[in-house]
Formats: C-alpha cells, structure tokens, sequence
C-alpha cells in the first residue's frame, strides 16, 4: 500500500497543483464576475434581470458534467467556424474549456450566494448612510458591500470546497488532476488504495482550507465576537447566514 | 408659521402630499423651522408624524411639495414624476448631508466601531481632513459622554449609548437641522433619560431640530413649538403652553389626556 504512495506520489503532487490551480482561478473569475451580475439582478433593470435568471438556472439545473461535455464535445463540432472566428486554439485545449465551465458554473452559484448577501444587509444602515448624503457608488463601498460578504461568507467558502471536489470531474476529458493521475495510475496497477490516497489529498486540502477560512470569517465578524466584552453573537446576524447557508445548499 | 419664506429659515416644506398605494398618509403639509426652532411633531400612530419626517430629508419620496433647506429649493412634483436625473440625485444627496437624522432604532453600521461610524460621513461625503474629523469626532463623543467607547463596536453597547453614537454621528456632518424620528421609542425605560438629556443640551444651545416624539412633558420642556398631526394634516399648532394647555379640538385632548 505504501509501496504504491511511494511510487506515485510525484504524480499525486503535479495531479494536486493542476487541481488546485483550476478551482483557484475557476474560484476567482467567478469572484469577479458575480458580484456585478449579482448587483444587476437585484436592482438592475428587467432586461437585465432575466438573462441572468436563465444563466443561473442553466447552470444550476444541470449537472457540472453534462456542461463539461457541451463545451468540450459540443463545442468540438463547430470546429470550422470556432477556427474561422479565431477561438479554436482555445476550446481544442481541455484546460481552458475545464475553467470556463468552472467559471461559469461556480459564477452562477456565488450570485445566488450574494444575491442573498445584498438582500440581507439590514435596511436601516443603509437608511442611515443615505441619509448623511451618501452617493450608492459610496453607499455600496462603505455599507453594503462589507456586510455582503460578511453575510455570505460562509456560504462562499462551501461554494469553494463544492468546487474543489467537483474539478475532479475534469479527469474525464483528460486533464491530469488530482483524479486523473489517479485513474491512470490505476489502470497500471489495479491496485484500489490509490484512491484511498487520493481521497486523503482532497481532505487535506480542504482541511486546509477550511482552517483558513475560518480564520478570517472570526477576523471579518470581530464586531459581533469580540473584543470585549464577549457575549452571546447578535441573534438576527446568525439567522440570516444561517439562512444563506440553507439557501446555497438547497441550491 | 405658514410658508415665510424668509431668509432666516432653515428648513421649509411646502404643501407635501405622501401616500402609500393609495393610502394617503400626508394631505398638504406646510411646516417652516425658522434657525433654533425645536419643532415637536406630535399625533397619534398612523398620523403620519414618520412619514414627513422622512420625507423632510427624502428617505421617502413625496408626490408633490417643494422642499427648501438653507436656500437650496427642490420641487417634488416633477422628482416624482419624472426619472430623478443625475444632477438632481446630487441635489438631493446635498439636502440630506445638510440634515441630520436620528433614527428609532438608532442604525448604526455594525461592521465599524463607534469612532469610525462618526467619522464616515465627514471623511467620505464631505472629504474632510480625516485628522480634523478624528479630532472633531472624538469631541463629539465626550460630548454625549461616549469617548470611553470609541472603539467598541455598536452591537456591545446598551441602547441608551448607540442612540448617543448615532446623535454624534449626525452631529458630526454640521447639519443645519437635525431630525429625530422617535429616539426614545425603542430605548428601555431607563435608558431614555440619557438620550433626553443630551437633545436638551442640542436644544439649549440653539440647534435646529424638528422631532417626532411621544414624550409628551419632554416636548412641552424643550420645544419652542409643538405641531399636532392628524390623519395627515396639521389640525394644530403653536406654542407649547398653548396647545398642551388649551387644545381647541376634542381629538387633540383625547390625545394629550392619554398620554399623560
């Protein structure tokens, strides 16, 4: 068992970095682009309300492979005029159409999650920041956006370990992560602890994870924790995350 | 009292009409706080005593009125009807740093300590010198006898000493009148001396202030005029004394009697 560890884990590591790399910038695009749909489909105008109702029920009513296949194979069949228009060098290469997926798809989730974040920033402090003559562009910066993030925070994190296991999935049009070293290492060895190996590595990472996002989540709600004096956290501020959390599981 | 319009006054409200999906809450109203009135705005729930008070700095837009802060005059009517352009959104972001409010349930922004929630308005609406605003602040804060607290956060401290913080916070902005909708509501019994107590001192100094408030005797002790609501209409208005002492209708002595 350990024979197999020792044989294959510098596959394991490179398997690990194209694993994390990929839900890192997957993480990240969908960061940026969310918060602006997000905004959009709270107060933006109709026109733009809907489009972003039919991205986000394409992306979250349809599992992650099925989307995989659809760009990857999909897309595969229009070679001559993905060429024609220049884009071919982009969706022949497995990795770029694994991030766009991954972006897409996580994009569609974490506006959901800020959707919920916006709609639960108590209206009186936003009351108050107007009525000192706040502009939004500062009432957005100052108030709304803090708490946003705040509130969603939690949920954003489960966004992102959900993410992490779901890359695996990647495995299946040839990248080499985590799950594809591991499947080729067992079609070697038809030995079954790789994945035991495997799965220790996802766990790690998580762990990991979860250990610095918990972190800054106690640094971002000092002002309900601490400093002194310590009491019970603020009732409705729980609830409402608790909420986001139940929301973004459901989901 | 009536819309005159000289230039010693503050705040003037001409003719405002509000209403709430069909509902109308304010019928005509035209109130002027000339500079160091206290205005008491008084009336039973549901007279729309709130609802103009909010409107006065547009946390609610009115369908029809004029509105005039230190000069600056906003007609209502055509903001209401058409889409608020650019120019006039900075219009009525410029009449609400003028005005201060004090909310029922005080409002303060929970992610920032006391000392920073004074200080926002200043440094970010009125780009002040944040070291003078600091200084400034933290004057503010002994003032309401809140400097001990600086730098807790709003969800540690009792209700008493947030509706201090967010006095200090509107405060803070040099406001020409300073609006307090109910700010002893939501405040334990023996909280609102506190607060009571640091709106006379504003009072006694000569601010501008136009209140919404229940406490009947603390109206009659501070204000230089009470003005009574009812069903969306001035029915009565004068001096302390006069009204609390000589109500000429039998609603506003119902009024009075129960709520004393």
């Amino acid at each position: 068992m350990f024979e197999l560890l020792i044989n294959y884990w510098p596959k394991l590591l490179n398997g690990a970095a194209m694993t994390l790399q990929l839900t890192f910038f997957s993480v990240a695009i969908a960061c940026l682009l969310s918060l602006p749909l997000a905004i959009l489909r709270r107060s933006g105008h109709v026109l733009w309300q809907w489009p972003i109702r039919l991205y986000v029920s394409f992306f979250r009513g349809t599992p992650l492979l099925a989307q995989l296949f659809l760009v990857y194979y999909g897309l595969g069949q229009f070679r001559p005029e993905l060429s024609e228009l220049g884009l071919w060098w982009f969706f022949r290469d497995p990795y770029y159409c694994a991030l766009l997926t991954f972006s897409l798809n996580s994009t569609a989730y974490q506006l959901e999650i800020l959707r919920g974040g916006l709609q639960a920033v108590p209206l009186g402090e936003i009351e108050a920041g107007l009525s000192l003559g706040m502009s939004s562009r500062l009432l957005y910066q100052r108030i709304i956006l803090p708490h946003t993030y705040r509130i969603a925070f939690p949920a954003l994190g489960n966004e992102i370990i959900l993410m992490l296991k779901g890359g695996a999935i990647a495995s299946v049009i040839t990248l080499m992560d985590v799950m594809g070293q591991t499947r080729r290492a067992f079609s070697q060895t038809f030995d079954i602890t790789i994945y035991f190996w495997a799965a220790l590595i996802y766990l790690a990472i998580t762990s990991i994870f979860v250990l610095i996002w918990r972190m800054v989540e106690r640094r971002l709600t000092r002002h309900i924790n601490g400093p002194v004096p310590k009491i019970a956290p603020n009732p409705m501020s729980t609830n409402t995350t608790a909420k986001n959390i139940e929301v973004s599981n459901a989901n | 009292m009536l819309t005159n319009k000289n230039h010693d006054s503050a705040l003037v409200v001409e003719d405002l009409h509000k209403s709430f999906g069909g509902v109308k809450v304010l019928k005509g109203i035209s109130l002027t706080a000339k500079k160091h009135d206290v205005i008491s705005v008084i009336g039973s729930s549901g007279s729309g005593k709130s609802t103009l008070l909010r409107c006065m700095n547009l946390l609610e837009m009115p369908e029809a009125g004029t509105l005039t802060v230190h000069g600056e005059a906003l007609d209502l009517t055509k903001n209401h009807k058409s889409k608020t352009s650019k120019a006039n959104q900075q219009k009525i972001e410029r009449v609400r740093s003028r005005l201060g409010m004090v909310f029922q349930s005080f409002n303060l922004w929970s992610h920032l300590t006391v000392l920073e929630n004074v200080m926002l308005g200043p440094c970010t609406v009125l780009k002040r010198n944040r070291d003078e605003v600091e200084a400034q602040a933290k004057a503010l804060l002994d003032r309401v006898g809140m400097s001990a607290k600086c730098n807790m956060y709003p969800d540690h401290l009792s209700g008493g000493q947030k509706q201090r913080v967010a006095i200090a916070r509107a405060l803070a902005m040099d406001p020409e009148v300073m609006l307090f909708d109910e700010p002893t509501s939501a405040l334990d019994p023996e909280l609102v001396n506190e607060v009571l107590m640091v709106i006379r001192e504003l009072a006694q100094e000569g601010r501008t202030m136009i209140m919404v408030t229940h406490e009947m005797r603390f109206a009659r002790d501070v204000s230089s005029h009470v003005v009574y609501l009812h069903q969306g209409q001035i029915a009565e208005q004068g001096a302390p004394e006069q009204l609390f002492n000589n109500p000429q209708s039998e609603h506003l002595q119902r009024f009075i009697s129960s709520q004393y």
